[in-house]
């Protein structure tokens, strides 16, 4: 029988207990907790995939390969199959040739020589029929020219024949081949260097770069993509497509569900973003990625972090990055075109960029970013014009150019850098 | 014999029965460890690796533990405080106990070589072996850390704690190898590149000198007459005293206040209390491994790179395998068990009494880590990909502590049960962990293995606390390992065993033909092979009309089979296309019609030469270019010329249905049995990657399913190949094949053998050759079957009009 001091000990005895087992109720409650949030994000994306299927976005492994294979089941496709086939056949055919001649497809005016110019005539009398298919095609009112490109091997073909076009002086030829071409960026900069466009064709040239600058569509689809990708399970990530096709959320290994709702959620605040291609849209991207979670109690069997973060987070930034060093290339661009159209107009280089806008340039467009302009200045005599950007020694670094080390272009880059080749790919020469 | 040599005999037989337990036990795990090694090393190149070392497992484990159980077990059975009343001195019990353990370490020098020996060879990253490059720096390893094992044992009267004292001992060479590469050197002691130089060598001398002398020193102590020992009196202050069992005072009420009332409490106050020290120490290990991870990521955040944590996780590995041994032995020790047993104690509560401690401290364990992760992790921004998160620690330590606390309930031994314990349980993680990765199985399975090993000491708790048969002990341990190695491959087997695939009687019925099929064939000459002879000019560039000619035959026989290469197939075809593009353009240029003329004649005779391998994938080839010449053939200009003989003859060819099929059937047939007669793997079944049409299995289960997979998918091929003769329609046949070799990556919808990618008729002739060479049958009877053979039968019925 209890005496009156028994209840006192009992307690105690209860308490020291109730400590030794007090870790383990810890450790069992965050658990719970991590498998529950689990569970409660697995529902939740549930119902957001739903949404998105709902709304037409494309979100599973069968969009995603539908998207992927679809294209090759059209007549169109074919078409612009065959004719890849065909430019695949004659630039490799002369590929060997032009790498010892002309590796850069680097530009020749007409009152210099070109050498091996009976190669370039055998190579533009093989390549005209493809040429001219190449046109027919484009005329397709299926296809948007400024998105779907034609492939790598036309555009080799084209940019080979463009060599050629300038140094014969055929304006109208090269035109016809810019229209065609992607990536016309290093081409069009290089044709300003002589008297080769007239007044014409150097507008017709300023739209066609100007209109080629829009992120919105290509931004969407881009987060599309990203989300298609992750849902479908590529890129490795096998157990996120199984999680969306059964129930087995909470016994595959690998499955992080807290993880793919904070991607998803992620992709819905990036697609909201507007300006790309600027510096601002850049950073907003940055802060998006970086408030993005990344742990996961109770994942298994890694991930504290896992390698969903590390796959699907750069990618919003870097495009943001991508499109913002894009759109300074191609302000670039039409600054130089711009430059050019001027020197026609007035018979003399523009004294400063703010002249432009006599040739219809407004100031946005000779910017790098925020309020820093081109750099720019007309050499001794008025001979040429120097058109320069941004050119750090990070300049193939994005992140950093933006972050820490971005100057303004007040020295030409030959005073700023010792690297030649930096300063080639952030120089222009206009004359 | 005088009574002086008789008792050093008596003493060293005596001191070669203690050892002789842990020397047997020692060499059955190295045994067991070199088996399962040699079963799975082919799956890593990092076990491969790992598997030099075992060997050195037998002296470095003796000799940690050769003092605990010369020493140390003596003083738990009380018979070292008996020696020390008999007439031998103090030196003689020392050294004898000193010459054995050397002995024994001799013994274990020589059984460790010839199993070094025969893991020479396996390594394939080194033809050398760490433990004979680097012997006599392994050698003096394991005689220091001797006599550092029978230093901690005089040392320290709990045997747990100085078996765990012994770990920082054992950590000296990786101390002396840090601190030698601080001054501007670079040595590994372990790893390909391992090399101890002598300085290095000298120094564990010096210290094994000084280890011995205190060694000495301790014994002397120890087996020197003893103080009495000083009788505590019960502080009535204390905040312990009110949780202390009664005083011994057989005057005392039974009805104290300071008895315990529950036999739990009682079992937990001893757990902390009668090993206070070893509790210590492995406090003080885990964390000096949180502190190692919490160091890592810290560097990982400082230097951008991620550091390796493994020696931190493994240090906390360790913590839950000797908690684990903790549960059994000290307090916990059958025999102390029993006097609960006599008391009316159930099992369950004496199981519980003893493992609430060891998983308490687990949990502290696993939430100590979690909280450090978390917090730097989420702190700084830095993503640690091989850093495991909260559950995953907590089963893996769940699962050590359990297979642990499991092999000290049947390892009576105390110090073969610490050294051999986090053996069993590394075995045993690593077995779950291969059967997740390897085996697929689900979590829920190797959760509930991971509970096995604690089950398995609950259901033995009566037994062992009765301290009754040790053989029924060892049985029912025997059946719970058979479970726990047996559940994590049922899910795999199930799933092998449902997996499809040819039925027996199909095999039975076709094998005489698909033997004929294959050694009848003749080997196909390569496309390359030509190239090469030709030099590389073919297969890169263009093709000369000598080189042309020569695809179309070989040295005349225009039937010789041809074995088709992806690359100079695509540039042919390209050059084909260029030509037909060419003659669309200029439709009335006869250099043009000619060129394109000599091409449709020379993929004519590709064609029926790939018709004539034996190799699967030659035939989908074929396909290639019959649907290509369909393509070109039903267009403009080539359509107005369909009664030229080049075009008629190719018009021929792609008409021809029977002839298709039967090629097609005989080269399944024949890749078919070159594979299940073992001549190729299913690498390179009749030229497809059969292991790879299975991508979401792990690489082990794919390649046990592969032959049922591959069997399946011919017998699916032979039967579309049946149906489309007879007529049938084929689309169910084409799911199957679908779903054996594409369900893993898109649905049927979307694959290569649904409607839509199929070409010919209304759906155009868009095919790239990946797509075709990539699918077994993906275009077998599509629409441009039915267009081609339209096409010649237009021919023929223009012909008799």
């Amino acid at each position: 029988m209890a005496t009156a001091n028994t209840p006192e000990s009992r307690n105690r005895e209860a308490t020291y207990v109730a400590i030794a087992c007090l870790p383990l109720v810890i450790l069992a409650g965050a658990l719970v907790v991590g498998l529950s949030r689990e569970w409660i994000a697995s529902m939740q994306n549930r119902n957001t995939v739903a949404a998105l299927k709902a709304s037409g976005a494309p979100v599973d492994a069968a969009d995603f390969y539908a998207a992927e294979l679809g294209r090759q089941a059209t007549a169109r496709n074919a078409q612009l199959q065959r004719l890849e086939r065909a430019s695949d056949y004659v630039t490799s055919k002369y590929n060997e040739v032009f790498s010892k001649i002309n590796t850069t497809n680097e530009l020749v005016p007409s009152d210099q020589p070109l050498d091996y110019i009976e190669i370039y005539q055998r190579f533009r009398r093989d390549a005209e029929p493809i040429l001219e298919e190449l046109e027919v095609a484009d005329r397709d009112p299926t296809r948007n020219s400024r998105h779907v490109n034609f492939g790598h091997n036309a555009g080799n073909l084209l940019s080979r024949d463009f060599v050629y076009a300038y140094h014969q002086g055929d304006s109208e030829r090269a035109l016809r081949l810019l229209k065609l071409s992607s990536g016309i960026g290093d081409t069009i900069l290089a044709s300003l260097a002589h008297h080769f466009w007239d007044a014409e064709e150097l507008a017709q040239l300023r739209l066609m770069v100007t209109e080629s600058i829009e992120w919105d569509g290509k931004w969407a689809s881009s987060i599309d993509v990203a989300r298609l990708s992750l849902l479908a399970g590529t890129d490795g990530i096998q157990w996120s497509r199984r999680n969306y096709r059964d129930d087995s959320f909470l016994t595959d290994f690998g499955m992080v569900p807290t993880q793919v709702k904070s991607r998803l959620s992620m992709f819905d605040q990036a697609k909201s973003l507007r300006g790309l291609g600027s510096r601002q849209a850049y950073l907003a991207a940055k802060e998006i990625v970086e408030n993005c979670e990344t742990f996961s109690l109770v994942s298994v069997p890694m991930a504290t972090a896992t390698f969903v973060g590390n796959n699907y987070s750069n990618r919003i930034d870097e495009n943001a990055n991508r499109y913002a060093l894009s759109a300074m290339e191609k302000r670039r661009i039409v600054t130089a075109i711009a430059i050019k159209q001027f020197q026609l107009q007035e018979n003399h280089f523009p004294a400063s960029l703010n002249e432009l806008t006599k040739v219809g340039l407004t100031s946005p467009d000779w910017k790098i970013i925020d309020d820093h302009d081109f750099g720019y200045r007309v050499t001794e005599g008025g001979q040429a014009a120097v058109l320069w950007s941004a050119g750090t020694s990070s300049y193939r670094d994005p992140i950093m150019w933006y972050d820490e080390e971005f100057q303004t272009p007040g020295e030409p880059p030959s005073v700023t850098h010792t690297n030649t080749q930096h300063i080639k790919e952030t120089m222009s020469t206009i004359r | 014999m005088t009574p002086k040599n008789f008792a050093t005999r008596g003493l060293l037989w005596k001191e070669i029965r203690l050892v002789a337990p842990l020397i047997l036990m020692l060499l059955g795990v190295t045994v067991l460890l070199l088996v399962l090694w040699s079963m799975f090393s082919y799956s890593s190149r990092t076990l491969a690796m790992a598997g030099r070392y075992i060997p050195l497992l037998l002296p470095l484990l003796y000799a940690a533990g050769a003092g605990a159980i010369l020493v140390g077990q003596e003083r738990e059975n009380r018979t070292l405080l008996w020696f020390t009343s008999l007439p031998i001195s103090s030196e003689r019990v020392f050294w004898t106990k000193t010459l054995v353990a050397l002995l024994g370490l001799a013994v274990m020098w020589v059984c460790c070589m010839p199993f070094a020996s025969m893991t020479l060879g396996r390594d394939q990253t080194s033809p050398s072996n760490v433990i004979f490059d680097d012997r006599l720096f392994w050698f003096l390893e394991s005689v220091f850390l001797t006599f550092g094992s029978i230093y901690t044992a005089w040392r320290f009267r709990n045997t747990y704690a100085s078996l765990i004292a012994v770990l920082p001992l054992a950590l000296m060479p990786t101390l002396l190898v840090t601190v030698w590469n601080s001054l501007g050197h670079s040595v590994a002691i372990t790893g390909p590149e391992s090399s101890a130089p002598w300085p290095l060598n000298l120094a564990l001398m010096v210290l094994t000198i000084l280890v011995a002398w205190l060694a000495y020193r301790a014994g002397m102590k120890e087996l020197s007459p003893a103080e009495p020992e000083a009788i505590g009196e019960f502080d009535d202050n204390s905040w312990k005293d009110a949780w202390r069992p009664s005083a011994i005072d057989p005057m005392a009420s039974p009805s104290t206040p300071m008895t315990f009332r529950y036999p739990l409490s009682s079992l937990v106050w001893q757990s902390i209390h009668h090993n206070s020290l070893a509790l210590a120490g492995l406090v003080a290990l885990l964390i000096g491994s949180l502190g190692y991870v919490a160091l890592s990521l810290l560097d990982a955040l400082n230097f951008g790179s991620e550091r390796d944590f493994t020696l931190g996780l493994m240090g906390m590995g360790f913590f839950s395998c000797w908690l684990g041994g903790f549960a059994f032995t000290g307090d916990g020790t059958a025999k102390r068990l029993r006097f609960l047993a006599d008391r009316g104690v159930s099992p369950l509560t004496a199981w519980l009494g003893r493992h609430l401690i060891g998983v308490s401290l687990l949990s502290v364990a696993v939430i100590a880590y979690a909280v450090m992760t978390i917090w730097i992790a989420r702190a700084h921004y830095i993503s640690v990909t091989l850093l495991p998160s909260i559950a995953m620690m907590a089963l893996a330590l769940w699962t050590l502590y359990g297979v642990s606390q499991w092999t000290s309930q049947f390892i009576r031994i105390l110090p073969a049960a610490v050294v051999i314990a986090p053996i069993f349980a590394g075995c045993a993680a690593y077995w779950l962990g291969f059967a997740a990765n390897q085996l697929q199985t689900p979590l829920w399975c190797i959760l509930f293995c991971s509970c096995i090993p604690m089950a398995a000491s609950l259901m033995a708790m009566r037994q062992y606390m009765d301290d009754t048969s040790q053989l029924r002990l060892w049985i029912m341990a025997s059946v719970a390992a058979v479970v726990f190695i047996i559940i994590p491959m049922l899910p795999a087997a199930w799933t092998i065993s449902n997996w499809p695939s040819m039925p027996n009687s199909t095999r039975a019925s076709i094998m005489p033909e698909a033997r004929l099929a294959y050694t009848s064939s003749v080997q196909p000459q390569s496309m390359m092979q030509k190239g090469r002879d030709e030099g590389p000019s073919l297969a890169v560039f263009s093709f000369s009309p000598e080189q042309r000619l020569q695809l179309g035959s070989d040295g005349g026989n225009a039937d010789s089979p041809l074995a088709v290469d992806a690359a100079i197939l695509q540039r042919a075809l390209g050059i084909a296309t260029y030509a037909a593009e060419s003659l669309e353009s200029d439709p009335d240029n006869a250099a043009k019609v000619t060129a394109l003329g000599e091409w449709i004649e020379t993929l004519t005779a590709i064609t029926r030469r790939l018709r004539h391998s034996p190799r699967w994938l030659d035939q989908e080839a074929a396909d290639v270019v019959e649907i290509w010449l369909t393509d070109r053939l039903g267009r403009e200009p080539l359509l107005s010329r369909r009664d030229e003989p080049i075009v008629a003859k190719a018009l021929e060819m792609i008409g021809d249905a029977k002839r298709r099929s039967s090629s097609r059937r005989s080269a399944v047939l024949a890749t078919w049995y070159r594979a299940v007669d073992g001549r190729s793997s299913y690498w390179d079944f009749g030229g497809m990657p059969a292991e790879a049409w299975t991508p979401d299995l792990s690489p082990l289960l794919a390649g046990k399913l592969v032959e049922r997979n591959s069997a399946a998918v011919v017998d699916r091929a032979l039967q579309l190949i049946a149906a489309s003769d007879a007529g049938q329609p084929t689309l169910e046949l084409r799911r199957e094949l679908h779903s054996l070799t594409h369900s893993a990556t898109a649905a049927f919808e979307d694959g290569p053998y649904s409607d839509r990618m199929r070409v010919g008729g209304e759906r155009g002739y868009a095919l790239s050759l990946q797509q075709a060479l990539s699918s077994p049958a993906n275009q077998w009877y599509a629409a441009w079957e039915s267009d081609a053979q339209k096409l010649n039968s237009s021919e023929s019925s223009q012909d008799v009009n």
